[in-house]
């Protein structure tokens, strides 16, 4: 990939990744009543956060290549805030997966003992999804301040 | 007025309409079986990643991640991934309904808590 591609891409992945963070708040919200039904909105905030994690995964070999060491050598405070963002992000994805498909099975069934524990682990997992993508989307900001490609 | 059917709706039942009922409800077990796998195979999967992380600061990578990627992220995700699809394996036993289903949002609250911890004390 061409320097240029890379900028743009490390631009869209940022913006994108504020955008994801915000979209995960809409369902962590929504899922506090066990009983309300918010597939859409639980299906649109992790597509967009997978497609975030997806163009973070494109860039992060030619990141760890050319701006990490230099993002070490500026400040050993950011690299590690890279590294937590880097581990975090990862997580977040997986927690809003977990969210979504709980959520698909408790909002169909909403009797039984097991879709209500279901309705719980879907609020669970998309208040920590939001919360950690928010922090995330802060270390990118801070991250970027340092150095970027 | 009282019909046969009002006073014993269960008699009245046409032949196989229980079973008709009982299949309808199989999507739904199915569904709840697989968001009850999901969330256990999350619970294993940052178990895995916590565990293949410290091995990985301490420098002591195991050597079938190594095999997976030649990037140390790449290599922690794949070798939690497998950890977590053989962790998802266990839903398929867990009853639900259950005493360990209704224990599921406690259980992904503390591994969510312990796993972000880790991260940020060990970078």
């Amino acid at each position: 990939m061409t320097p240029f591609v890379l900028r743009f891409l490390e631009h869209v992945h940022g913006s994108l990744g504020w955008l994801a963070a915000l979209a995960l708040c809409h369902p962590a919200t929504l899922l506090r009543r066990p009983r309300r039904r918010a597939l859409a909105v639980a299906a649109a905030a992790t597509a967009l956060t997978t497609l975030v994690a997806a163009i973070g995964a494109t860039l992060y070999p030619a990141y760890r290549a050319t701006v990490k060491p230099l993002l070490y050598a500026a400040s050993s405070v950011a690299g590690d805030a890279f590294e937590r963002k880097e581990h975090l992000g990862v997580f977040v994805v997986v927690l809003a997966w977990v969210g979504l498909l709980s959520h698909w099975s408790a909002c169909n069934d909403r009797s039984t003992g097991s879709a209500r524990s279901l309705a719980r682990v879907a609020f669970v997992a998309y208040a920590a999804a939001a919360a950690l993508a928010v922090f995330d989307a802060a270390l990118g900001i801070f991250v970027s301040a340092h150095r970027e490609f | 007025m009282l019909t046969y059917e009002r006073v014993e709706p269960a008699l009245a039942r046409p032949l196989g309409a229980r079973t008709v009922e009982r299949k309808a409800t199989e999507p739904l077990v199915g569904r709840a079986r697989i968001a009850v796998m999901a969330t256990l195979g999350c619970v294993g999967f940052s178990y895995a990643y916590m565990v293949l992380h410290a091995l990985h600061v301490l420098k002591r990578d195991p050597g079938f991640t190594a095999r997976l990627s030649s990037i140390p992220l790449f290599q922690t995700c794949l070798g939690a991934s497998v950890c977590g699809v053989l962790a998802s394996a266990l839903g398929a036993c867990v009853k639900l309904g259950g005493r360990w289903t209704s224990r599921l949002p406690t259980l992904l609250a503390l591994t969510i808590a312990v796993f972000v911890v880790e991260i940020l004390l060990f970078p």
